[in-house]
């Protein structure tokens, strides 16, 4: 096999907060799950089982969070599923038979097909159990699932070393569960890295990781190959720096891909055009008007939602080709000149959340197949890899300690701590020292005290949570990202003072225990301190 | 817009005027354009030792108010503009450290003042989170003052991108503001005080400045919170694209003065929190909000966090009864200087600080017992802040991770240490200048890193931080 100029690392991050309402037939947030399932993971999934049987080569990276794979597992999330495709299924039904138009009943048959093809996917190819899917994209080659901190709690913000322990080892075990083996690597949710943290993923047997650009270029020393070579820590585990250019070229407001003009609207939606009493039987029980994912518009240019034009879904596919193209180009001419002043073949590393492709934009996973087939056909400068591979090919690197950094605005901790959120610190570093005292004073707890313990557990994990700080700074579900945030507390805080006192509430443990059934097989010692010392592995 | 319009600035800002030939000039083109216009403007602004003239002010160009806040303090007014020309230019020098309490004084200072000069003032026009307090104070103004400014109309103008830390509840009745105002529909943001929802709920219109047209609305932008209210309050607040467009500021005052005044929101709020004060917090609160995390732990704890090289967060608890002062002090780990950060603390608080790329930190407690000698009582685990550049360290060493899975399988940790140091290394000179040929030749983008990452933070520091003080501990 012939050695390319230089690789391209795709990673898909795939996270979803743990939303999970068994309390109410319907509510509103579980939506996040099942647009992402029906817009972004399911379609590109099936463009990816469509490719390997077709013989199209490609590897790519896929991380996938605890939480994600927890209600992508969960019966009544499933159920809730398929009620949602087919919910939808019936309302472009009633598109297609309206007198809307005939441009509207074009599109309707388009989007029902679509549909109708997800379901099929979901439920019948894969018996409503997608991780299936993955598990065989990762066992044919193309794939390689990594994990990410158990509930995307983002480490450096946590109280010390044992509560980000807890997070990676009930990532690592969610893992095995769901996909039957270890994962090598990890995404840090947001990126967030801290020294440290490498000698916690070393002791757990994770080898490499990603940090965005400034975690490599600012660390000690400078990276001799930029972001385009990983480098190794300390203490083994290897780190791959993100591609500022190739991110920009698709998450950039301005020049990013997905503003495109002949890209699909995706704040014109039915939801909200259509009449209410045409649309109410479709919308949640509070009858409130929001998008319904069902869209007709385009981009069109810098104008008002109502002088948004109709969408052409074979121009948009057009330019997504044409994306795709100019992104290859792009990274040909990067690794050209890269090549003669790096060691190995350069790696550009080009991460992103999967929700990009297909969710906000909706002609990503189109893209995404354009991108992987031009990779394969059209040249053989640049060839698609995945972490593990890059790694077990080219095992010589530089020594480095990476600088602390995430992603995201200004690129340290300013989204997840201001003075908006800072107010959850206060209360999560008490949980987790809290979560260390009890299970240092019931080591050997076994039955009762033991479920209670692993609860407790359990409910500091989804409090840690990046995504509710996140939600609150961003101000885009506000309410629901602070309730969310202050019930775990208050739950953790009750079963906390009921094992301190002896005087367990077995139904209120039940009631936990059923409501929020993550991470089954976790162990509460997971927060007690390793007890064996790593030592560096590599000296400066 | 009418000529001879009254418009008072409170302009905390007095970077918009410098001195020049002894006189006071205005760097910002939107005073004397406005003047041209015929709207009279007077502007209050905070005091300023390099806008004084060389000579000494005539006694009639100084006021002196005494504001009662929970305390009364002194505001001493200048007059730094001649006679009666357009503008007026104040300055006010207010003797308070705590930036917020100097807000509120400031501000109300503003309004002693417009009403002691008996002048009609069509608009109140304040600027910047300093400014927020402004329309609340009006409109919770009573009696004669409150009468007199009864047709007053007012706007406040802010950066999007302002960064207020919110305020325990107890800011309110310090400032003399109805307590009652602790309620999501008035200035409670998250359990806390938000005066800048309250410079928006209060205000007659809301300038926010540097809003993009087209924003990507799924990129992660917008970082302070307020997005919610913003979006409630979308009808009264105009997007600016800068604080130098007059037209803005044209239409703004023709936008509130052709307006009919707005019923006042005051009363309305009042009147809904003693409706509700036997339902605390009310059961749809409750529901949506989740219930009330504790007010404190009783315990005595110190939390350090790193938000950026620049800038970290410290909260503390404390149950100690030993001592008759506590305060709190930033330790630089690697010069060994101790900063005080402040002192006379309550028993739970936080605070914002500033901080320097690439050193190790930590905050301590100190109690100061009746003679006055500090212990030390708490310590928070050192932090490293984060480099915000290319690290000067050229000693590039190259392993071999291949002996690192050999260490994986047989074990011993000191073996593979001595096999990997004496094997494996391989040191080497950093290459001439690679990262800045990166950027240079390839166009990578990471030139835009750079930039951005060695850029001082855009966050303003009002009501951030306390004053630094160095100390010998």
């Amino acid at each position: 096999m012939t050695e390319p100029t230089g690789y391209l690392n795709i990673i898909l991050h795939s996270h979803l907060p743990f939303v999970r309402h068994p309390e109410y037939p319907d509510f509103l947030e579980e939506d996040w799950f099942y647009e992402g399932m029906v817009e972004t993971y399911a379609p590109i999934l099936m463009r990816l089982e469509k490719l390997r049987w077709e013989n199209v080569p490609f590897r790519l990276t896929i991380s996938v969070s605890a939480p994600l794979a927890s209600m992508m597992k969960d019966g009544l999330i499933r159920s809730r599923l398929a009620d949602y495709i087919n919910k939808r299924i019936d309302l472009l039904e009633k598109e297609i038979n309206s007198n809307h138009g005939k441009y509207v009943q074009n599109m309707a048959i388009r989007y029902f097909n679509e549909l109708v093809s997800v379901r099929e996917f979901i439920f019948n190819r894969h018996g409503g159990d997608i991780l299936n899917s993955l598990k065989t994209l990762e066992k044919s080659g193309h794939i390689e699932i990594i994990t990410c901190t158990a509930t995307h709690g983002l480490l450096p913000l946590s109280a010390g070393d044992s509560p980000r322990r807890a997070q990676i080892l009930n990532a690592i075990r969610s893992h095995e569960q769901n996909f039957g083996k270890k994962p090598r690597g990890i995404w840090l949710a947001e990126c967030g890295y801290e020294e440290g943290i490498d000698k916690i993923l070393a002791e757990l047997g994770i080898e490499y990781f990603y940090v965005d650009t400034h975690g490599l270029i600012f660390g000690d020393p400078p990276p001799v190959y930029g972001v385009y070579a990983p480098i190794v820590t300390e203490y083994g585990v290897s780190v791959f720096g993100r591609d500022p250019d190739s991110t920009k070229q698709v998450w950039s407001q301005r020049e990013g891909y997905p503003g495109d003009y002949e890209y699909r609207e995706f704040y014109r939606d039915l939801g909200y055009d259509a009449d209410y009493d045409y649309i109410k039987p479709y919308l949640h029980s509070d009858g409130v008007k929001r998008g319904v994912g069902i869209k007709y518009h385009r981009i069109t240019g810098e104008v008002e939602l109502h002088e948004k034009q109709f969408y052409a879904m074979e121009r948009a596919t057009e330019k997504a080709a044409i994306h795709a193209g100019n992104f290859l180009f792009n990274r040909q001419a990067q690794v050209r000149w890269l090549r003669d002043k790096t060691k190995d073949p350069p790696i550009i590393v080009a991460p992103y959340d999967s929700e990009l492709y297909g969710h906000w934009w909706y002609e990503g996973p189109q893209f995404l197949e354009f991108l992987i087939r031009k990779t394969a056909f059209d040249q053989n400068e640049v060839k698609l890899i995945t972490g593990s591979e890059y790694l077990d090919r080219y095992p010589i690197r530089q020594l480095q300690k990476p600088n602390p950094s995430t992603w995201g605005a200004e690129g340290y901790h300013l989204v997840w701590l201001n003075g908006s959120n800072c107010w959850i610190y206060e209360h999560q570093h008490w949980a987790e020292k809290k979560m260390e005292q009890l299970a240092g004073m019931f080591p050997n707890a076994e039955g009762n005290l033991r479920r209670a313990l692993n609860q407790l557990l359990r409910e500091l994990l989804l409090l840690q949570a990046s995504d509710w700080a996140f939600i609150i700074s961003t101000g885009t579900d506000v309410a629901y990202a602070t309730r969310r945030f202050r019930e775990h507390l208050d739950w953790f805080r009750k079963l906390a003072d009921q094992i301190e006192w002896n005087r367990i509430d077995l139904g209120f443990l039940s009631f936990l225990e059923n409501r929020n059934n993550i991470f089954p097989d976790t162990q509460f010692s997971d927060i007690m301190a390793s007890q064996a010392e790593m030592e560096p592995v590599f000296s400066f | 817009m009418k000529k001879n319009r009254n418009i008072f600035w409170v302009h905390p800002n007095p970077d918009i005027f410098y001195r020049k030939q002894g006189e006071i000039l205005c760097s910002s083109p939107v005073i004397p354009r406005l003047t041209a216009k015929g709207i009279k403007l007077t502007v209050l602004t905070y005091f300023d030792p390099a806008l004084l003239p060389k000579t000494k002010l005539a006694p009639s160009r100084r006021l002196n108010y005494q504001i009662k806040l929970a305390d009364t303090f002194n505001v001493d007014m200048m007059k730094i503009s001649k006679g009666s020309v357009n503008p007026e230019i104040y300055m006010a020098k207010v003797e308070t450290s705590d930036p917020t309490v100097n807000s509120a004084v400031f501000v109300k200072a503003a309004l002693e003042f417009a009403y002691q000069r008996k002048k009609n003032v069509d608009i109140f026009h304040s600027f910047g989170p300093e400014g927020a307090l402004l329309p609340l104070l009006l409109r919770s103004t009573d009696g004669e003052t409150g009468k007199f400014f009864h047709n007053t109309r007012t706007i406040w103008t802010t950066h999007v991108d302002f960064h207020e830390r919110p305020f325990p509840p107890d800011i309110l009745s310090y400032l003399g503001i109805p307590k009652e105002l602790f309620h999501p529909d008035g200035l409670e943001f998250y359990g806390r005080v938000s005066f800048v929802k309250g410079g928006i709920l209060f205000s007659d219109l809301t300038g926010l400045i540097g809003v993009a047209k087209t924003r990507a609305k799924h990129m992660r932008t917008s970082v302070n919170g307020f997005h919610g209210i913003i979006e409630a309050n979308r009808n009264k607040i105009k997007t600016w694209q800068s604080e130098r467009s007059v037209q803005a500021h044209l239409d703004a005052y023709d936008q509130v003065l052709s307006s009919p005044i707005s019923e006042p929101l005051l009363p309305k709020i009042i009147e809904k929190t003693k409706q509700q004060v036997h339902y605390v917090p009310q059961p749809n609160y409750q529901e949506l909000w989740g219930p009330l995390p504790p007010q404190n732990y009783n315990q005595n704890r110190i939390g350090f966090l790193i938000q950026s090289p620049q800038k970290a967060y410290s909260f503390w608890e404390w149950i100690y009864k030993d001592f008759s002062d506590y305060g709190i002090v930033l330790e630089d780990c690697q010069s060994g200087n101790h900063w005080l950060l402040s002192r006379g603390l309550s028993p739970k608080g936080e605070f914002w600080v500033d901080v320097e790329p690439n050193r190790q930190y930590a905050v301590e407690f100190f109690g100061w017992d009746s003679q006055g000698r500090a212990h030390l009582l708490m310590r928070s685990q050192v932090m490293k802040t984060p480099r915000n550049g290319v690290s000067d360290n050229n000693n590039i060493i190259f392993v071999d991770t291949r002996l690192k899975k050999r260490f994986r399988m047989s074990g011993p940790l000191n073996l593979l240490e001595q096999e990997v140091y004496l094997g494996a290394s391989e040191r080497r000179v950093r290459i001439k200048t690679p990262l800045s040929l990166l950027q240079q030749e390839v166009g990578l983008g990471a030139s835009g890193l750079f930039k951005g990452a060695s850029e001082q933070w855009g966050v303003s520091s009002h009501g951030l931080m306390f004053k630094k003080k160095k100390v010998l501990i």
